[in-house]
């Protein structure tokens, strides 16, 4: 099998801007991408080094990173992502297409995959151990996550979690890069320098933004599903002490019910699920301020029985 | 069976095949062909329905996995909606109790609460109700007190609506957010071709014995979704509205002479035209067996010359096509506008069409005038209050 990486030794950038085509699978999905633009091509294929490069006349999405027609083309270009044929985004300027390509699949995965409950979650794994990280934005999900990706936990997810709906709900890992934000970037990189990153996006609308690649071990084993066992809350707060706190289950399924992207589509088998999986889970609230104690406290949870 | 010609677009071939024969196409779709099925499919909104349709042949056993997966998706949605639409229905029916006159439900409301299955998997847009012009007002009122708002607030626009249009400004849950437009008749007061709702109301079916909710005639229902594909300008749905149009046919169009009633039903409401259409593209796209002496018919009932008969099919068939990358280019962007504009003036003659447009282009900026206008006036009263405040 090939994969992403040795097409990018392969690929020598002549042709600026001819259209190019990548079938990848990512977790459960094969994703079919056309760029037009070489330096954003191969800014996407080498944050996906790892994964597995497929051929096949079907795919799930058809992705393209296409330049506008128009002035925008030539004068501060821009870039536009269209799945067949549909926009979902306004344009963004070239140098963001790699964190426009990530939200465009998310967009995808979201709307689309009604085969999951999808929550607003990173997913880790550890000793055959699995935790759910929901969280909502800026409550430093990502550092916790790409920190304990570094530090050996099996990467699931960073964003997306898919839970699939089965009677024994099981985390379908997607494994997409880690998405660092702002300050973070430096806080990951200065202590895992050994850490692959994609380049930074300046300035999009959730500020820098950079992607952590997902380690080799956890892109091979990314068909192997696997059964949650904690559902923990992380909040970084300053200067605060770390703390894991048992959370009400009820509490936590209406704050994930809050964070799902298709609760509302599922409807009753989402709401089965959802239950189902609360009621397996030892649920918690997680606050940290010092990335090494969480780290261990975490790791220490895995042990545990 | 005897192998009907298609005049169908050859960019879509695939998917209509598999609609119109699933059993026999279904055996030789390759991977790649399953490929742009799905694509366009989702483009036209159809994911949900071409699930039910392999479901009800007994063929999704067919389907490889990689695609079942995606119908299923679509099929999800649809589920959602029916069962969302359900429980509108029933909310509405229990609001608009204390009106005296029957309320109606038009297009998919109907089709979903009266569980017509071979209508099942459609996506939904909003729920649409006809009622008594009488019944209107109090309507309203009960609607606005159980939480359905009006959505188009400004002046012109409430009494642009009340004036000219066929239903009342669209209300909107406040809670819910599930979109309810309340209608007294089917086409626009101002629109060129009237129909008489009275004579819709005599033909009415109730749908259940307890509740006071109805629908119209199949042939009306039919007579409504042809009008509403074909003189209305927007065409962004136009393939999967087709694809009611035939379902309905093929179930309603049960022998030779319901051929004849549909027709002489649509010259009896003004409906020739768009009936004349929708019946010539389910038998060139979809192979509906129309006899050529209905078409006929219609043509002539309808008044429609031979020139604009040949540029009307033109555009028709351009803009019916699914807004995808495969079928979308420069010409049919520009057929669809050019029935875009069409649909307008349908709607309302230029005297009324130039004012519309015009009040539209500007409103905007008279609205943007009056608010400074507001804003310095109340800057003025402040600025009294301080006075009075500083001179005590």
């Amino acid at each position: 099998m090939q994969v992403v990486g040795e097409k990018i030794l392969k690929s020598q950038i002549k042709d600026q801007f001819s259209v190019k085509n990548y079938l990848i699978t990512i977790g459960p999905f094969s994703v079919f991408i056309s760029c037009d633009h070489a330096h954003l091509h191969s800014s996407i294929l080498s944050l996906y080094r790892y994964f597995p490069l497929t051929t096949g006349d079907f795919s799930d999405f058809r992705l393209n990173m296409i330049r506008p027609r128009g002035l925008r083309r030539w004068i501060r270009p821009q870039i536009n992502f269209s799945v067949d044929g549909f926009i979902p985004f306004k344009p963004l300027p070239k140098d963001q297409g790699l964190a426009l390509f990530e939200w465009g699949l998310n967009w995808c995965i979201t709307n689309y995959c009604h085969e999951y409950l999808i929550i607003h979650a990173a997913v880790v794994e550890k000793n055959g151990k699995t935790i759910i990280l929901p969280a909502p934005p800026g409550a430093g999900k990502s550092t916790l996550c790409a920190a304990l990706v570094c530090e050996g936990w099996r990467l699931l997810s960073d964003e997306l979690a898919l839970i699939s709906l089965d009677s024994s709900p099981l985390i379908v890992p997607l494994c997409r890069p880690v998405c660092l934000k702002n300050r973070s970037i430096n806080i990951i990189k200065e202590k895992y320098p050994h850490a692959e990153f994609g380049p930074i996006c300046r300035d999009t609308s959730k500020g820098d933004v950079a992607h952590m690649l997902a380690p080799q071990n956890s892109v091979d084993k990314m068909l192997i599903y696997s059964n949650p066992r904690w559902i923990v809350f992380p909040r970084y707060s300053p200067a605060s002490k770390t703390l894991l706190s048992q959370r009400s289950k009820a509490q936590t399924f209406f704050e994930i019910a809050r964070q799902s992207f298709n609760f509302h589509v599922l409807g009753e088998s989402g709401f089965d699920v959802l239950k189902e999986i609360v009621d397996e889970c030892s649920c918690y609230d997680f606050q940290y301020s010092n990335l090494n104690e969480a780290i261990d406290c975490l790791n220490t949870l895995s042990l545990k029985e | 069976m005897t192998r009907v010609k298609l005049k169908s677009p050859e960019t879509i071939v695939d998917l209509l095949m598999l609609l119109i024969t699933p059993e026999i196409v279904i055996k030789r779709l390759t991977k790649y062909q399953w490929d742009l099925i799905v694509r366009q499919a989702r483009s036209a909104g159809m994911l949900g329905r071409l699930h039910t349709i392999l479901y009800q042949n007994q063929l999704l056993d067919l389907v490889p996995i990689v695609v079942i997966k995606h119908l299923r998706w679509g099929k999800v949605v649809t589920q959602r909606h029916t069962e969302l639409v359900n429980f509108e229905v029933a909310e509405i029916n229990k609001v608009l109790n204390p009106i005296s006159g029957p309320i109606i439900l038009l297009k998919g409301a109907a089709y979903s609460y009266c569980k017509m299955s071979f209508l099942d998997g459609r996506l939904f847009s909003d729920i649409d109700i006809l009622l008594k012009k009488e019944d209107i007002e109090e309507a309203e009122k009960l609607l606005n007190l159980n939480g359905w708002l009006a959505t188009h607030l400004s002046n012109y626009d409430q009494s642009y609506y009340r004036s000219w249009m066929h239903e009342i400004p669209p209300l909107k849950h406040g809670l819910r957010q599930t979109e309810l437009d309340v209608h007294h008749a089917i086409l626009p007061l101002s629109a060129r071709v009237k129909v008489d709702s009275g004579l819709l109301f005599q033909k009415i079916t109730p749908v259940t014995k307890e509740t006071s909710l109805f629908r119209l005639s199949d042939n009306d229902m039919l007579l409504h979704s042809m009008s509403h594909l074909f003189f209305d300008g927007e065409f962004k749905r136009g393939f999967r509205d087709l694809e009611d149009i035939r379902s309905l046919l093929l179930n309603f169009i049960t022998s030779d002479k319901s051929w004849y009633d549909l027709t002489n039903r649509a010259l009896e409401l003004g409906l020739s035209n768009p009936c004349f259409y929708a019946l010539l593209f389910s038998r060139d796209w979809y192979s509906i067996d129309v006899p050529k002496s209905i078409l006929m018919q219609l043509k002539s009932d309808s008044n429609i010359g031979l020139l604009r008969y040949l540029w009307m099919r033109y555009l028709f068939s351009q803009a019916l096509l699914p807004l995808h990358p495969t079928t979308k280019n420069s010409i049919n962007t520009i057929a669809r506008y050019c029935l875009y504009i069409r649909g307008h003036f349908l709607r309302m003659p230029l005297k009324l069409l130039i004012p519309h447009l015009l009040y539209k282009i500007f409103l905007p900026l008279v609205d943007n005038f009056k608010e400074n206008k507001k804003i310095s006036n109340d800057a003025g009263i402040i600025n009294i209050l301080k006075n009075i405040k500083n001179n005590h």
